[in-house]
């Protein structure tokens, strides 16, 4: 029995000759809230496509929960509530329709399905939209949708790209609420966000990357010892210090 | 505008020589034209060689008319549907086309640039037409300047069935831009309505015959019939057959004439285009069609099934249905099917094949011919298939994330193509009833029809899981005609061996091995769809689009021809 909810060995990626990800470790704790961060280019969306099963690893593996991503991958994916950075959905589906498709795809049993259908619509402001087809709302309300389909058969792992992009204030205040509270409850969210205030206020761990490697990861207070930066200083310091040791002399503006 | 597109012609073209399986595969494209042409000259049963001059002798209304009738067809499926859609995606999927809206350049130099384009590449044609004639020319020992005529002539006619597709979109995208969407809409079901009706009144002419129905239809058709540009194509292509020289050049003067005169419209109306046509939208904010509402309602209701393969199913019906009633393209698809059907009622009835005497032991070989080509039309309907991974896009990633085995996903996709093809292949085979009197006595076709669709079926699904992205619309792309050939040389092969037996005990005994054949592969290939599925990943169908990763390879050459 594996001890983490998400545990990887020397996960690959490569795209080509183009190594994505390179001899991943990555632990990340039951009922806790860990994020990804790094630059562009880092590696961090290939993370979480391999983790959804969306993308196959070139070597290596990752477990979610205990079950290979790979070997037991239905399983896994069973456990998993993935979304992605740019989620594209069936654009002539009713919300409802669409999920409900999510639902019954990740087997929730009819009744079930129809009342957390009716309670996410509720808690995200979509009622009024139930009956309108996902390409006619606008890219917020895409995105609610989406965030609705991720938690519909309530898994205890949850994968976020850049989640809070194109949310309103109140929607994702309520969504951090609710990742809060299911991390509280022994649900295991791993977020890949660039925005250091919301990785500052919301997470427990981080791991910094750098070109698809591991720079730097353990708590805020960790890496700011790790990147020698003091106290005082924000996270955003310790991440550029972090960052520009592997990158060489910051670019300054001219 | 036209040299940049003619240089990006080229380019893609000095690309893709460089790759030897672009080169294996056209070898192998050019010796198979190079095999058709020594076939159809050692073969000329199925050639209108040996079985129709002597029906000629009587009336050469037969052969040219048949002719004519095919040229008609593809002109008929061109103006309808193929290249219709075709033209407009041509320059609306181009990869460029994003920032050609942004840049200064007008409209009507995108669409000269684009429709120069696409008759440029198709010119290719034109080589694997020259290596389909030589083989014939050389056996029936034709005169140089015929076998010119007629490659000359098919040019003429491929190149204007490129510029009509343009100036039809450029033609209604300029009616479209003066009214207004509920009155497009209005235009549409009428243009239906009528099409329906007039189909109607040819059919029901034929039983209830009065002298203004004889007298306009006979005349009229007789006239159009002969000036259309298909019937001056085949009137020189069986020139080259028959060795005849005279009348060479006018149907060639005419044909130039239609070409520039295509050309002279989608010029004309290529002008009013405004970059909000390219980003049409299938569904405007907020509408709701009711009825394709319904429709999605209802399966959403009673095919609630809970077996993945089954939802699979069930969501590409339900997108399918209601795509195809929002923008319209059932009325294409109606379209399709309702004219050729018309056509062969104008031809059965009123033409002048109807005064050979003798017609039907005259067309006894080419119905032959076309009965087998019935086995064919099912190749037609595989095509969804092969999109059955590509169609859904930038979603693959929803696919990839459900709990749902690789198995699954194949064999859901597979019962859909399935589904829609046997639906599609319902009005070719009435067609062919109708047209060529194929009782329910010729009962081993209506048995392998449904073992062809099997197989092509997941061998489309294969195809479509390890080829992605698979464009439709692009049907010259290598990878359409690989998968055509594959598709008709090794999986189809075994088939034909029932037309080699006559009896019929050898045939149940054939045909229940046929029948375990196309099961046994079926599952081999929806087997290994799973397994293409597990490896496909999104930048594959999406080459243009940066995936939703960090890191993004090169992307290959466009493979077309």
């Amino acid at each position: 029995m594996r001890q983490y909810a998400i545990e990887t060995d020397d996960l690959t990626k490569k795209f080509g000759s183009h190594v994505a990800v390179d001899r991943l470790n990555l632990q990340v704790e039951q009922g806790s809230i860990h994020s990804l961060l790094g630059p562009n280019g880092a590696g961090k969306t290939t993370i979480l496509n391999m983790l959804s099963g969306v993308v196959k690893p070139t070597r290596g593996s990752a477990w979610i929960l205990g079950y290979d991503v790979v070997k037991r991958s239905a399983k896994a994916k069973a456990l998993i509530g993935y979304l992605p950075e740019q989620p594209a959905i069936y654009e002539i589906l009713t919300v409802r329709e669409f999920l409900s498709l999510v639902g019954r795809a990740y087997s929730v049993p009819k009744e079930a399905l129809e009342r957390r259908i009716d309670k996410y619509l509720e808690w995200f402001d979509l009622k009024r939209f139930e009956q309108t087809f996902c390409g006619a709302l606008s890219h917020g309300l895409k995105q609610r949708v989406v965030v609705c389909s991720v938690l519909i058969h309530e898994p205890r792992v949850i994968l976020l790209d850049e989640p809070f992009y194109g949310l309103d204030p109140a929607s994702s205040r309520l969504f951090k609420e609710f990742l809060k509270a299911k991390s509280k409850e022994g649900g295991t969210i791993l977020v890949s966000t660039h925005v250091l205030e919301v990785v500052e206020r919301f997470c427990d761990k981080v791991t910094i990357l750098n070109s698809g490697r591991v720079v730097a990861s353990g708590s805020l207070e960790e890496l700011k010892t790790k990147a020698g930066v003091d106290d005082d200083k924000t996270l955003e310091d310790a991440f550029l210090a972090l960052t520009r040791r592997r990158k060489g002399s910051q670019k300054r503006l001219p | 505008m036209v040299e940049y597109e003619l240089r990006m012609l080229i380019s893609t073209l000095r690309l893709n020589i460089r790759k030897p399986t672009y080169i294996l595969s056209h070898t192998a494209l050019i010796l198979t034209c190079l095999f058709i042409g020594y076939c159809l000259a050692l073969a000329p049963e199925y050639f209108l060689l040996e079985g129709y001059p002597q029906v000629l002798d009587e009336s050469e209304a037969t052969a040219l008319d048949m002719l004519t009738m095919l040229l008609t067809f593809l002109l008929l499926y061109t103006v309808l549907r193929g290249l219709f859609d075709q033209g407009l995606r041509s320059y609306v999927s181009q990869p460029d086309f994003s920032i050609l809206v942004l840049t200064p350049i007008n409209s009507r130099c995108i669409v000269t640039a684009k429709c120069v384009r696409n008759m440029a590449s198709r010119l290719f044609l034109v080589v694997l037409t020259f290596l389909v004639l030589t083989p014939i020319s050389l056996r029936l020992s034709t005169p140089p300047f015929l076998l010119a005529a007629a490659i000359l002539s098919l040019t003429l006619y491929i190149e204007f069935l490129q510029a009509i597709s343009f100036a039809i979109h450029s033609l209604s995208d300029a009616f479209r831009s003066k009214i207004s969407p509920r009155t497009g809409k209005y235009v549409k079901i009428i243009a239906l309505a009528l099409s329906v009706i007039v189909s109607l009144s040819i059919m029901l002419s034929e039983y209830y015959a009065t002298e203004f129905w004889t007298r306009t239809l006979t005349e009229g058709a007789e006239a159009c019939w002969a000036l259309l540009p298909s019937s001056l194509t085949a009137s020189l292509v069986l020139g080259f057959i028959l060795g005849r020289a005279e009348a060479v050049y006018q149907p060639l003067l005419c044909l130039s004439g239609f070409l520039i005169g295509a050309l002279a419209l989608m010029y004309l109306f290529s002008g009013p285009y405004h970059t909000e046509k390219f980003a049409h939208h299938p569904f405007p904010s907020g509408s709701r069609t009711p009825f394709g509402f319904r429709i999605g309602k209802f399966i959403e209701k009673h095919l609630n099934w809970e077996k993945h393969s089954l939802i699979i199913f069930a969501k590409d019906l339900q997108l399918s249905l209601r795509g195809a009633l929002i923008d319209f393209s059932l009325l294409d698809f109606t379209l399709m099917y309702a004219v050729p059907l018309a056509s062969w009622y104008l031809l059965e009835s009123f033409l002048p094949v109807q005064t050979v005497p003798d017609l039907e032991a005259k067309l006894g070989p080419l119905k032959a011919f076309v009965k087998e080509l019935v086995l064919l039309f099912a190749l037609l309907p595989f095509i969804p298939s092969l999109t059955s991974f590509s169609r859904e896009m930038s979603r693959i990633w929803l696919l990839k994330a459900f709990p749902i085995h690789n198995r699954a996903v194949a064999y859901g996709k597979f019962l859909f193509a399935l589904t829609i093809s046997a639906a599609s292949l319902a009005p070719m085979v009435l067609v062919a009833i109708l047209a060529f009197q194929i009782t329910l006595s010729e009962w081993v076709i209506w048995l392998i029809l449904p073992l062809i669709l099997l197989i092509a079926n997941s061998f489309g699904v294969l195809v479509g899981a390890y080829l992605p992205p698979y464009d439709l619309g692009n049907h010259m792309s290598l990878k359409s005609i690989i998968t055509f050939f594959v598709l008709l040389i090794f999986v189809l092969a075994p088939f034909t061996f029932i037309a080699s037996v006559q009896d019929n005990v050898r045939r149940v005994i054939l045909l229940a091995w046929l029948a375990l054949y196309s099961a046994l592969s079926a599952r081999f290939f929806l087997r290994q769809a799973g397994k293409g599925f597990e490896k496909l990943e999104l930048r594959e169908i999406l080459p243009h689009k940066a995936e939703a990763g960090d890191s993004e390879p090169d992307d290959e050459p466009e493979e077309n021809l």
